[in-house]
C-alpha cells in the first residue's frame, strides 16, 4: 500500500502534465492562426498592389485604348440597330392583330 | 252525302300537311346529317386555326422573355416588371391550348376564339414591352460607352491644354457632343419609364404610343451615330496634336 501523500503527488504531476499539453495546444494553434493571418494580410497587400495597378493602368487613356474603345462602340451600334429593328418589327406586328373569331 | 263530302274535304285537309310534313322530314334527315358534317368541319378548322395562332403567340412571347433576359444594362426592377407579364401571357396561352384539346363542338370552338381575340391586348403589351426594352437596353450600352470614351478624350484633350498646346477647337467640338450625349441618356430613360407605364396596360390604348417610342429611339440611334461621328474625329484631331504624343508616361515616349 502506497502512503497517500504519494498517490496525491502523481494526481497533481498528471494535472501538471494535462495542463502542460493544454497550453501547449493553445499556443500552437494561436501560432498557426498568427501564421494564417500574416499569410492573409500578404495576400491583401499583394491583392491591394494588384488592383493599385489595374487602376493605373485603367486610368492611362491611350490612343490604343481610345481605337480599340471606338471599335467597341461601333460593335454596340450594330447590335443595338439589330435590337432596334426586331423591335419596330415586333411593334409592326402587333398593331396588325388577325382576329381567330371572324 | 254532305257530311262525307265535308268528312273528305277535311281528310284531305289533314293528309296533305301530314304528307308535307314527312316529306319535309324525310328530306330534313340528309340535310341535318350534311349541316352536322358541316358543323364539325368548321370546329376543326377554327381549332387548327386557334393552334396556330397559339403557337406564333407563344413564339413570340418566348423570343421576347428570351430578348429581355439577355439585357444588361436594364434594371432587375424593370426586368422583374415585364418578365411577370409575360410568364402571365404564357401561362394563359398554354391555358387556352389546352382547351382546345377539348372543345367537343363548334360553340366552344368559337367561344375559345373570343377568348384568344380577347386576350391579344395582354399578349401585345408584353411582348411588344419587352422587345422595346430590349432596344433601350441595347442603346443604353450605347449611351455608356458613349460616356465613357467622350471623358477619356476629355480627359486627353485637358492633357494636351495642359502641355501648351491649342485644343480650343477640340474642346468646343468635344462639348457639343457630350451635350449630345446628356440628351441621349435623358431620352433612353424617359423612354424606358414609359415602356414600364405601358408594360401591363392596353395594346390598343398604348399602340400609337409604342410607334411613337420605335420612332424615337430610331432617333436617338441616329443621334448616338451622330456622337460616335463627332468622337472619332476628335480622336483623330487629338493624335494630331503636336505634342509628344504619349498617352501613357507623359512626354517623349510615344509609344502608343
Amino acid at each position: 500500500m502506497e502512503p497517500v501523500h504519494n498517490t496525491s503527488k502523481k494526481k497533481y504531476v498528471v494535472i501538471a502534465f494535462v495542463v502542460l499539453a493544454v497550453l501547449i495546444i493553445i499556443v500552437g494553434a494561436a501560432y498557426t492562426f498568427m501564421q494564417i493571418g500574416a499569410g492573409d494580410d500578404n495576400s491583401a497587400v499583394d491583392s491591394t498592389k494588384q488592383t493599385q495597378q489595374a487602376a493605373d493602368a485603367s486610368s492611362e487613356v491611350t490612343q490604343q485604348t481610345l481605337t480599340q474603345d471606338l471599335k467597341d462602340l461601333d460593335e454596340t451600334i450594330n447590335q443595338s440597330k439589330q435590337a432596334h429593328d426586331e423591335a419596330a418589327k415586333a411593334v409592326e406586328n402587333a398593331t396588325k392583330q388577325t382576329k381567330v373569331s371572324e | 252525302m254532305k257530311t262525307l263530302s265535308l268528312f273528305k274535304s277535311f281528310s284531305v285537309l289533314k293528309a296533305v300537311p301530314a304528307v308535307a310534313m314527312a316529306v319535309v322530314l324525310v328530306s330534313q334527315s340528309p340535310v341535318q346529317a350534311q349541316s352536322t358534317a358541316i358543323q364539325s368541319q368548321e370546329m376543326r378548322n377554327l381549332v387548327s386555326k386557334l393552334n396556330k395562332e397559339i403557337d406564333t403567340r407563344i413564339q413570340s412571347t418566348d423570343k421576347a422573355t428570351k430578348a429581355l433576359e439577355s439585357s444588361n444594362a436594364v434594371s432587375s426592377s424593370a426586368k422583374n416588371t415585364v418578365s411577370s407579364a409575360l410568364n402571365s401571357t404564357k401561362k394563359e396561352l398554354t391555358d387556352i391550348k389546352k382547351e382546345t384539346g377539348e372543345v367537343k363542338n363548334l360553340t366552344d370552338a368559337k367561344g375559345l376564339a373570343s377568348k384568344l381575340d380577347s386576350q391579344y391586348s395582354k399578349y401585345a403589351t408584353s411582348t411588344v414591352s419587352a422587345m422595346t426594352l430590349k432596344d433601350s437596353d441595347g442603346q443604353q450600352q450605347v449611351f455608356e460607352q458613349l460616356q465613357s470614351l467622350t471623358g477619356d478624350a476629355q480627359s486627353k484633350i485637358d492633357e494636351a491644354g495642359a502641355g501648351g498646346q491649342d485644343v480650343g477647337n477640340l474642346q468646343e467640338a468635344l462639348k457639343g457632343i457630350k451635350q449630345l450625349v446628356e440628351s441621349i441618356g435623358a431620352i433612353l430613360a424617359s423612354i424606358v419609364a414609359l415602356i414600364l407605364a405601358l408594360a401591363t396596360g392596353n395594346f390598343t390604348e398604348a399602340a400609337t404610343i409604342f410607334q411613337a417610342i420605335i420612332g424615337q429611339l430610331a432617333q436617338n440611334l441616329v443621334s448616338s451615330e451622330t456622337a460616335q461621328n463627332g468622337l472619332a474625329g476628335i480622336i483623330d484631331g487629338i493624335v494630331q496634336l503636336d505634342f509628344d504624343f504619349n498617352f501613357s508616361a507623359g512626354p517623349a515616349g510615344g509609344s502608343n
